[in-house]
Formats: C-alpha cells, structure tokens, sequence
C-alpha cells in the first residue's frame, strides 16, 4: 500500500485488526470524516485488503532472491496490526461481528496468499519453518468455521463448498481460458 | 424581429397537447423567446427538462417562422430511426391540433402540415430529395453522419459510386479511396455542395455532440460538420464549388445539454460554426468567473423546470416528486439489498474474489468501466449479441475504446465459473440482485404496476425476460388451478405438462425466445409463457384452450362471432334486444310483418357470395337493413340512420341483391356484450362511458372506436384471462364437446351476463382486496381513452371505423408479460406499454434511452445496468417522467402530504458488498453536480471519469448521496421580456382565409361543365369534393382536393382505376399514359380499394376562371382514368361506393 492507502485503511480498520489497545496509540487518524460503513467491510474490502498485501510482499521479495525480506516477513508473521499472523489469531478468537461466512472467506483469502507466495517463493518460505508451521495451524484453525456453514445448511453445502474453495483458490488471469 | 407574444396565441395554441392551458402558454412563451435569439444570434438551445414537450416548441418556432415566410426551409436531425419518424409524427399532430390558422403556410386546408415531410435513410437520400424538390420538411437521422461503411472495400466503392452518381458534377479525383479519412471527408464537404441552404437546423438530443467538431475525434461529427460547410475548413474551390455555410440557423434540443462543463456547448456550438462570441464557455476557468459563463450561456439557452402541482396546491419540482432508491435495494426504500442465504452469499463473494483478481491485474490498473462489469447483472453465461454488424456484450460500447472493456473484463472469468457450476450443481449460479429484482418485479402480475428497466449487458435482456416468464408462468398456472372448477383439472395439468415439455425441448434448441414480435406476422403463439402458448396462437389441441376461444370470436359464426358486435339499431331506439322489430313498426306505423320483410329485402344487398351468409355477417346485414329502413322511412331517426350507415355499413352494398333467409330479422334482436352493458350504468360508465362531443357523428365514431378497444382488450390480452375462467366455469369442461353444446343457443344471455358479473365483482371490491383484473384494465383505457388514442393511435380519430378492427389486432396484438428489446425498437411493444395491460415489464437496453414515450401507464424504473454520464441516467427516466405521464396525473389528485409510493420510483439495483457499490456511488454524485449545474449554473471541478479506479474509491468512505431535495429553480429561464407587448403583431395571413378559400372551392359543385354531367355527393370531407362524372354510358368517380402550393390556391383531382396490381404491369401502364398530361398514382397498401389512381392538378387563379380551369382538370383525369379502367379491367364500370372511402382517405394521408 502507498502511506496514504495505509493510513486510510489503518484508520477505517485499524481499531477493529488491534488485538489489545494499548496499541491504540499507533493509529493515527488523517482524515476528519469517519464514516461507519465502509466498503472494507464488505467482500470487497476483503479482497482489496489481501490483494494489497500480496502486491506488497511480493514487491518486497521480487525476483532477487537476495532481497531484504525483513519486510515481507513483518507483513506476514509480525505482530504488527497490518500482518497476516494477528489477523488470523483474530479470527480465531473471535467473531468481531463477523459471521460465519465473512469469517470463512476471510481465512480462504488468507489461505490463497500463503499457498501463491510458498509456491512463487519457496526458498523465502521454507526459510521461515516456524513461522509458517504458525500460520498453517492458524489457517486450520480460522478454516474450521466452515462446518460451522455447512452444520447449518446440511442439504448439499459440503459439496458446495468443495466446488467453491476449488475456484476461489485458483487465481484468475484476464483472457484466462475457460477452465474444467 | 421579435414575435409578439399575442400574435403567437393567434397562430398558435400548444395547451391542446400538453394537458393544460397553463403549460401551453410557458411553452409558447419559450418558442417566441427561442424565434428571437435565432433572429438576434443564429442559434439558440432548447435545454428544458425531459417530458416537457422540447419538441413541440421547436414545432411552434418553426410555424412562427413560416407563417410570415412561407419559404422557410428546415431541416430536422434526429438521433435515430424511431426518433426521426416520431418527429414526423409529431409535426403532423402539433399541426393538426395546435396551429389555429389554417394558412395555407403553415397548415393546410386539410389540417396537415403545409409542407410534405421527407425521411431521409441516409445523407445521399438527403441530397436527393433536396435535389428534387427543396421546398419541403426534411427529416434526417444523426447516425447517418457516421458513413460507418465497416471494413469491406466494396462497401466503400459502393458508397462511392453512388456519391459519383448523386453528384455528378464534383471531379472524380475528389472521391479517392486512397485514404478512408480524406474520402469522407471530402464527402461531407461534397454533400455540403449539393445541398441547399437551410433556414433552420434543429438538432434533437443535441448533446450526443457534445465532443464537438475535430478531424480526429467523431466521425460522425466531423462529417456532419462538413456537410453543413464548417467554417473552419477550406477546400479546394475547384473541387468544391458551393462549399459554405448550410445552415442560417441553429436550434438545438437537450434535456442535458453539458454533463458538467459548459465546454460541452460549446463543443455543439462550434460544430455548426456557431461559437463566434461564445469561446469563454469553452475555457474550464475558476468559480467565480462561472457566473461570466452562465450569463453568456443565458443569450442563447433556455431551460425550464417541469413541476406537478399536487391537490393540496404544493408545487413539486421532479426531484421532490421522485423517489430514489439508493441505497441499492428493491424492497425497502432507503435499505440495501439483503443476502440471507449462505450459498448465495458465497457465491457473491466468489464472483467478486475473481473479479478483484482481474482488477489487480496491472492490464486494468484496478480500474474498470462504469457499467461494464458482466457480473453486476449476471452470473449466468455471457455470449457476446450480433447488433447490427458487430458482437456486442454491452451496449454503448463506445464508452471505451480498449476491446477488453469493451467486451467486459469480467466476462471469460465469470463465464468457466458459470459453466462450472451448471455442470457440478444443474442450474445457473444464484445471482441474487437479480433474483431481488426478479422478485420484485413479479409483483405486476397482481398489481398490474408497469416498469421498465435498464440494463447494460445485451444478453440481460433475454436473460431477465426469461426468468420474469418463468415466474408468470408459475403465477399464472396457478392462477388457473386455483379459479377453474375441479372438474377440468386432470386435463389442465395435462397440457401444463404438455407446456413444459415443449419449453424445455425449446430451451434446449434455444428457440424458446423469439424476440420482439413482429407486427406483420401471424400470432403463432410460442412457448415464451404459458399465456402465449395457451392464450394466443392456435393452442394446444384437443382441448378447449384459451387460443381456441380466442379464435371462435374470430369466427364468422358461432355465438362469440358477434359477441362483442354493436346492435346499432337497438341502441338508436332506445329498445331492449327482443323488442327491436316491434319497436321499428311503431316508429314507421306497420306491423311487425312488413318490418321483417322490408328487412329480408333489403339486407340482401348486404350480403355476398353464401359462406359469407354466415352468423356475424347476417347480423351485420340485418343491422344495415333496418338502418336503411329507418334513414327512408323515419324522419325522426334519418339523420342518425344515415350517419351510421355511413360509418358502418357503407362499402356493403352491392347492386345486385342475394336471397337471405326469412328470420334475418331476428338478428335484430339479438343481445351483445354491449345492448347487456347498457343495461349496467355504474359499470359502463367506467368502462364504456357515453361520449360527451356535441356532434352526433362524433360521439357515434368515439363511442365505437372505444367498443373496439374494450373488445380488443378482452380477446387478446390479460383480461382474457378472466373471461376465459368464466367461460370454463360455466362449462365445467374442457371437452371441445361441452363448448359445442354450450353454443348450440347462439342467444344466450347467460355468457354475456357472467362477464358482466366478473367485471361488476371486481368494480365494487376494493383494488387492495383483490388482484389486477379485467375491470381495472378495461376501466384504464376507459379514462384516459384520449390520452391512449394521442400517444398511440391519432389516425384512429380520422380513420374509418372498419379499418378500426385490424389496426387493432395489431395493436394488441401477440401481447406478452414482459417484454425485451434490444438492437432495434419494436414498435408494437412499445404502444403496448403505453397501454395498460401486458407488457408489465418492459427491459430494453439504452436503445429506448432516447425518444420514446413511455409514462402513460408507468411510474416505476430500474436502472438494473448503471450508465456512466447523468445525461443518459435523466433521458432514461425522462422516458416515464413526461407531461400528462402516470405519475403527473397521480400527484394532481391525491389532496393530502406527497407520501413514498405515489411518487415516481427510481431504482438503482446493486449490492453493498461488492464493487459495484463504488460505480453507483460515482454515477450519483455526478448527477447531483449535474442538477446543481444546470440549476443553479454552478461549474464544479469533478472530471467525467468513465472509469472507478479502485484502490482510490475503495479509501473513500462509503457515504449516501443524498438526492438534492429542495425546490429546483432553473438556471436559464424565459427573459421576462417576452411576457412583455413588442414586436410583431398581426398574422400575415388571416383566420378566415381558409374559410374564405373553401367557400371558393364548393362553388365548383355549382358549376356547369359543358357537356359533361358530374352527379356530386351530398358528404365528404372538409376541402373535398367527390363526384362521378358521366362519359357517355360510363361512369367515372373522383375526388377534388383543396390544397395549397406556396401563396396560391391548388385544386388536385385524383380518379381510381380500381385494383390492378400495377407492380405487375409496370411497363404497360406507363407506356398507356407516358404521353399525357397527368400523373398516375400507385398505392402500395393490399387492403386500399384500389391500387391505381389517375391524377393532376391546378393553380386557381382569378376566381372567374375556376370553372374553366377545374373543368379542363377534371375531364382529362377522369377520361384517362376510365381509358385506364378499360384497357388493364375490361368489363368494369365501378361506382363511387367501391372507392368512397379510399377517396377520403387521401385527404387526411395522401401526398
């Protein structure tokens, strides 16, 4: 994200991604109007978030294996608000408002993220067992609200599901053909 | 000069066309303001707002023009087709009923127009017919300023070609197609050679030009720039000779004349030459000097508020009286669209993972076009459409010049994910904003509540039409189980499952959408809805379907072939169906006997060949019969009699007499649908009400042409639906057997009398308490019959009442629920939407965002695909937001505090989670600045993105547009001056000219012609003369014409050969008259009583030469007429009956 997009988001999600608020203090707020409802909220939001930090991590690492990957390892398993790792430690904990479904979508997203840069970056990846050996049992973990979905609508959604994580986690590139 | 405004309200009265004196008054107002700064600057913009009659004033400049020079040449230009004949439409109504004067200028004797209109298909058209004669009303379209010649080169050599041979006289080196570029544009500067000057251009929907005139943009602009002689240019005089200036004047037309910058008019100014003291409006300069612009724009643009007073004598401008529905959803106002269901919520989520991912990519740079995301309408499929020479996926494509776009960058993505779960799941992928909408549309079919709904993505059309069928179908088979007796339900469901089964095999052929209906097809029927398929066409067979009772009233026997007849003669005498005979005895002082043989003799004239002896034709007969009776026998009822036998019954007698049964008479006295309402006062004063014109003929012809809506209602749309139940309630079968039984007594009663009962139930139950029935539709039309006749039907008022029935099976004809249209516009739907009745729902893409009138029945629209600009957002619900529209007449009622659902609705379809929510937001804020621009002439700095970059929107916060909601006072008003006494007074041709000039002209009757004896008839219409001249022991029929050519007094005189086919004998025929001094006429319409016509025509001069002139006209048409008859209709002497009622006609539409 460039600063500016940072502090917005920071500012419309920064509260809700704290985990404890004696980090309060570490938003600031740029703009003067606050508005409750906001696209982040929404699916949306979500994907534009994730699709931020994926662009960041992957700037950070690029194509020079040599890079300094301080930043990227913040981004995914730091403690710091804007990180992958906390995020998920969250959803874990609690629903924040969030339903079931908001908190599914969430972790798949999750899920993706560290699938795509393990794959495009496995040296990167491998050099941080521990950390991503976390971030597997947090994903297992935020993943189990799916039988919480599928409790709940029994008729077919187990299928459904399977279908649906099938094509969310495959990455869709303009002009791709059609795939099956 | 200035027109005074009192000097206009002599020529000129506009109140008859736009529902109140009041309004008639501000537009003429306009139109004399408008004269004086096309006098003053050569050019002025007519911005007033959507609905309010922009083109009847521009016909009143027009008139206000050519009254005092009646040379004033004018040429029309319209966006497209539908547009440009609405415009000659138009001008024939606004003639008809608004010009006062008949001055031969503006106006002719005959109520046309005082010059011929000519619609031109293209610009070479446009250069003929110029070329042939200048001095007549030319009606061209924009888009054939485009030259779109495509990428085939024998296109262009075509094109060429006939440029070369149209104009003839430019040098061949000027038409190169070395370079596509250069050749058009030499051929705009070609055009402009060949055309003559016009004294006006009126520019409809002007702000489609608001890119203006440039080498490198428009195409379409360019040439259009050039044909006109754009000033900026400087061709070779050699090659082009003549290029200059075209047009003296300039009147532009436009609801939304900028988006948000005055250099939009600018833009349309310079176009045509015109911006010369304008070029401040072109600079985007600071605030403060926007008040230097606005007072410059006032010189020339005029612009006013439209505004509904309510009962309670509030006065609401159309952003108090609509309410929008921004917030996304269709069921709450002012609440989002809700996902309650899981699966589906998901499926949204996946559709927008994937659609973020196409947006992150960096081909796009996060950013798409307003409007043109496949998945915001649907998740099904997306094939791309054929339209016109491309595949399209949405419309307006133009928007964007990049092909992904253009196609949808969402489309291939969404389509695997599409196919993927059809294959995996059986069925499409929910997509719940269409299934809300879905939903909430599918409300019409109780509530009879029209809507029209926008959509961007082509093959939405299709897809929404289909679901919206599918959910009628359900509705209505339900319907029918529920209200048809239990007996009947075995078979019923039998060809329910009959229907699906042919639905399905349909779908999978993809033949189950036919698209919009033709109008000269035979209804077939179809699968689109169980209504077309068990209601129209010919029906499922072996059962007594809807089709089948549809076809007996089409019958000539059987009890419903007269069902819906008028029994004339009962009604004349005030008797009741049973004491019709012995009520002519008593008028006429004989007994019943005599009666019923004067009846048999003379209703054998009426009657032809044997199978037309059939049911309805012999009652018909009997009708004639009895009429004839009473116009020779009654003095009391003569005028009527003849008047009705005149309207009715005049082209059916014939010399010579068949023999008819004895009990013809009995026909008299049988009962109709009509002779049974009469005896219902409250009921037919609602559905059937009495005409309140003084003139007998005139409350007769109202009172018929309003029995054959209410009939043609019943059979073909909706209400059908109810009799049809009746009808099966009464039979307790389906056996074809049972009908056959119940039809054995033709007089029953009973059939009309259960009608009259369902109709009479639903009058007396409060429209909460039930569904949208016969009654509500039949009492509709009832009301505002006048209105439903102006805006779909105006020749009915002139035509001939037995023309009547066949212009109205087309009318309400193939009617189906909801109706689609893309690619090109469908008239018939279109006047059915402006009916009440089918079609509920109306889903077009933005081909009916322009020019066609959609209000008269609909309050309610859904822009379910967003548009970009405001402009396109306000022309789409200009489409029901218009004078005298539901809405309108609504408000004017209601007495209390304007509450929601009364007000015009204005949806904006869209879910919250996802993007689209950003592109709605967008398109609200650009049309809040857009009504503040134009308001208050406040310039603001939001640029015309077409695009939502995503990353910046998605930092916004979500905030509601609020919709502007205070009084709206236009920015550029009417000066006050022109309320003002000045200028010129006193028309340049007086009031009684034309009374003056036909009293002239009947004297001709009066006139002695030599040896040739004419016998003239006792009626015809104003400014006709009919006769049948004798030419030894033949006869020769013709008509005389009252017309006018220029100043002078012009007497036409047309003679008809009778029906030869002349396509067949082309060559014969024209050899026959080549050298003789008349013309022929060719009438193309297979139902005219005749095809061929000898014709010509004379300037009166002194009036002590009229006798010789007419004379000298008449007696070289009419023999070269009867030479014609003899020589390609040996055998034939025709009669003035055979050919009386195409003679009038050419009066009211002849050339």
């Amino acid at each position: 994200m460039t600063p500016e997009q940072r502090a917005a988001f920071i500012e419309a999600r920064g509260q809700d991604l704290l985990d404890s608020s004696e980090d309060a203090h570490l938003v600031v707020k740029t703009r003067i109007v606050y508005e409750q409802t906001s696209i982040f909220d929404q699916f949306a939001g979500f994907f534009h978030a994730f699709g931020c930090l994926d662009r960041k991590i992957r700037e950070v690492l690029g194509d020079d294996q040599t890079a300094d990957k301080r930043k990227a390892t913040t981004l995914l398993f730091g403690a710091k608000y804007d990180s992958l790792t906390p995020l998920l430690e969250r959803l874990t904990k609690s629903a924040d408002g969030h339903d079931a479904v908001d908190r599914y979508v969430i972790a798949l997203c999750a899920r993706q993220l560290c699938n795509e840069i393990a794959k495009d970056y496995p040296d990167f990846w491998a050099g941080y067992e521990q950390e991503t050996k976390k971030l597997e049992e947090l994903l297992a973990k935020a993943s189990a609200v799916r039988q919480e979905i599928v409790e709940r609508n029994p008729q077919e959604m187990a299928q459904f599901l399977d279908w649906f994580d099938k094509w969310f986690l495959r990455r869709v590139k303009p002009r791709e053909e059609e795939a099956e | 000069m200035r027109i005074d405004l009192s000097t206009a309200r002599e020529l000129l009265d506009l109140g008859k066309r736009m529902g109140s004196k009041q309004r008639g008054d501000e537009q003429l107002e306009g139109a004399v303001a408008l004269h004086e700064m096309l006098e003053r600057h050569g050019v002025a913009y007519l911005a007033d707002e959507v609905g309010m009659g922009k083109t009847y004033v521009a016909l009143a400049v027009v008139a206000l023009f050519r009254h005092f020079n009646p040379n004033f040449r004018v040429l029309f230009i319209a966006p497209r087709k539908n547009i440009q004949y609405k415009w000659i439409k138009e001008l024939g109504n606004f003639t008809r009923y608004c010009v006062k004067v008949r001055d031969f200028r503006v106006k002719s004797v005959d109520g046309r127009s005082g010059r011929a209109a000519v619609p031109c298909d293209g610009l070479l058209e446009l250069v003929h017919e110029t070329t042939l004669d200048p001095d007549r009303d030319f009606f061209m379209r924009m888009s054939s300023f485009s030259l779109a010649l495509g990428k085939d080169s024998s296109a262009w050599t075509n094109f060429r070609d006939r440029v070369k041979k149209e104009i003839p006289w430019i040098k061949d080196e000027a038409f190169s197609l070395r370079s596509k570029e250069a050749f058009k544009q030499n051929v705009g500067r070609a055009i402009c050679c060949a055309l003559p000057e016009f004294d006006l251009v009126i520019v409809d929907e002007a702000h489609n030009l608001k890119h203006g005139y440039s080498e490198n943009g428009s195409a379409r602009n360019y040439v259009l720039g050039l044909s006109l002689g754009h000033p900026s240019d400087e061709p070779p005089k050699d090659l082009f000779p003549r290029y200059g200036r075209r047009a003296q004047r300039v009147l532009f037309l436009s609801a939304t004349p900028v988006e948000d910058t005055y250099r939009h008019l600018y833009n349309q100014l310079e176009l045509f030459g015109l911006a010369d003291g304008f070029e401040r409006l072109e600079k985007n300069i600071s605030d403060h000097e926007d008040e230097e612009q606005k007072a410059l724009a006032k010189k020339i643009l005029i612009r006013r508020v439209t505004s509904i007073r309510s009962g309670a004598n509030e006065r609401l401008t159309k952003n108090m009286y609509r309410r929008e529905w921004r917030a996304g959803g269709v069921v709450k106002h002012d609440e989002p669209l809700e996902i309650k269901d899981d699966r589906q919520r998901l499926v949204v989520a996946l559709v927008q993972k994937k659609v973020s991912e196409l947006l992150q990519n960096e081909r796009f740079g996060a950013s798409f076009q307003i409007g043109m995301l496949a998945s915001f309408e649907s998740f099904a499929q997306t094939a791309k459409v054929k339209q016109g020479d491309a595949d399209i996926t949405f419309d307006d494509a133009e928007q964007t010049d990049k092909a992904d776009e253009r196609d949808g960058i969402d489309v291939n993505a969404i389509n695997a994910l599409a196919k993927s779960y059809r294959r995996r799941f059986g069925n499409e992928m929910p997509h719940p904003k269409m299934d809300a909408l879905v939903e909430r549309l599918a409300r019409a079919w109780t509530t009879g509540e029209k809507a029209l709904v926008f959509v961007r993505r082509v093959a939405s059309v299709k897809e929404l039409k289909r679901k919206l069928d599918d959910r009628y179908d359900l509705w209505l088979i339900d319907r029918l189980r529920k209200d048809l007796p239990g007996g009947v339900h075995v078979k019923f469901n039998n060809a329910v499952d009959q229907y699906y089964r042919e639905k399905q095999e349909a779908r999978e052929r993809n033949a189950d959408f036919h698209g919009p209906a033709k109008d000269d097809d035979d209804d077939r029927g179809g699968v689109d809805t169980f209504f077309a398929w068990f209601f129209r066409g010919e029906g499922p067979k072996e059962i007594v379907s809807g089709a089948n009772v549809a076809q007996r009233f089409k019958q000539q026997s059987g009890p419903l072939a007269t069902f819906f007849e008028r029994n004339h003669v009962a009604m004349l005498l005030g008797a009741r169906p049973g004491h019709v005979i012995t009520s002519i005895a008593g008028v006429l002082g004989v007994d019943d006997a005599e009666v019923r043989a004067e009846i048999q003799n003379r209703a054998g004239h009426y009657l032809g060949r044997t199978k037309e002896q059939e049911r309805r034709n012999r009652f018909l007969a009997a009708q004639a019969a009895a009429l004839e009776l009473l116009r020779d026998r009654s003095k009391r009822f003569h005028d009527d009699a003849q008047m009705i036998l005149h309207e009715c019954h005049e082209n059916r007698p014939h010399r010579n007499p068949v023999k008819v049964p004895r009990d013809i008479a009995d026909f008299l006295e049988e009962p109709t649908f009509f002779t049974e309402l009469l005896e219902e006062p409250a009921l037919c004063a609602q559905i059937w009400p009495a005409s309140t014109a003084v003139d007998a003929r005139d409350a007769f012809r109202e009172r018929e042409l309003r029995a054959e809506f209410l009939a043609s209602a019943v059979r073909l749309g909706h209400a059908f639906i109810d009799f049809y139940v009746m009808l099966i309630g009464r039979l307790k079968s389906l056996e074809p057997r049972a009908q056959e039984k119940d039809e054995e007594d033709t007089r029953d009663r009973a059939r009309i009398r259960a009608f009259l009962q369902v109709l009479k139930a639903q009058m007396t139950t409060p429209r909460e308490a039930r569904p949208f029935g016969a009654f509500d539709e039949l009492a509709a039309i009832a009301e505002h019959f006048d209105l439903i006749l102006d805006v779909n039907d105006a020749e009915a008022r002139g035509r001939r009442l037995e023309e009547t029935t066949g212009e109205l099976k087309v009318l309400f004809g193939k009617q189906q629920p909801v109706g689609g249209m893309s690619g090109q516009v469908t008239p018939t739907l279109v006047r059915q939407f402006r009916m009440p009745g089918y079609p509920f729902v109306l889903v077009s893409t933005e081909l009916l965002q322009e020019g066609e009138d959609l209000h008269t029945f609909c309050s309610a629209i859904y822009h379910y695909g967003i548009s970009w600009t405001p402009s396109s957002m306000e022309q789409r619900i200009g489409r029901i937001d218009r004078v005298r529209s539901q809405t309108d007449r609504r408000i004017s009622r209601m007495e209390g505090p304007l509450d929601g659902p009364e007000k015009l609705e204005v949806f904006y379809p869209h879910l919250q989670n996802t993007v689209e929510v950003l592109q709605v937001q967008r398109v609200l804020e650009r049309m809040n600045t857009f009504l503040r621009l134009m308001h208050e002439g406040l310039s603001n700095s939001t640029s015309a993105q077409r695009t939502i970059d995503v990353p910046r929107e998605m930092l916004a916060p979500v905030r509601p547009i609020i919709p502007v909601d205070r009084l709206l006072e236009s920015a550029f008003p009417v000066p006050g001056h022109i309320r003002d006494s000045g200028g010129r007074k006193g028309l340049a041709v007086s009031a009684d000219f034309a009374k003056r000039a036909i009293t002239r002209f009947l004297r001709i009757a009066k006139m002695r012609f030599g040896a040739m004896v004419i016998t003239w008839e006792d009626k015809a219409p104003e400014g006709v003369l009919l006769g049948t001249a004798t030419l030894g022991t033949r006869i020769q029929p013709f008509g005389l014409y009252l017309q006018s050519h220029g100043d002078h007094l012009l007497v036409r005189c047309i003679s008809p050969v009778g029906r030869v086919s002349p396509a067949e004998a082309k060559d014969e025929i024209a050899h026959g008259i080549a050298s003789l001094p008349v013309r022929l006429g060719v009438i193309q319409d297979k139902n005219a009583c005749y095809d061929l016509t000898v014709e010509d025509d004379v300037l009166l001069a002194d009036e002590t030469h009229d006798s010789v002139r007419v004379a000298m006209l008449i007696r070289r048409v009419v023999h070269q007429a009867d030479q014609c008859e003899q020589r390609h209709l040996p055998g034939q002497d025709e009669v003035m009956a055979a050919f009386r009622s195409g003679l009038e006609k050419e009066s009211s539409d002849g050339v």
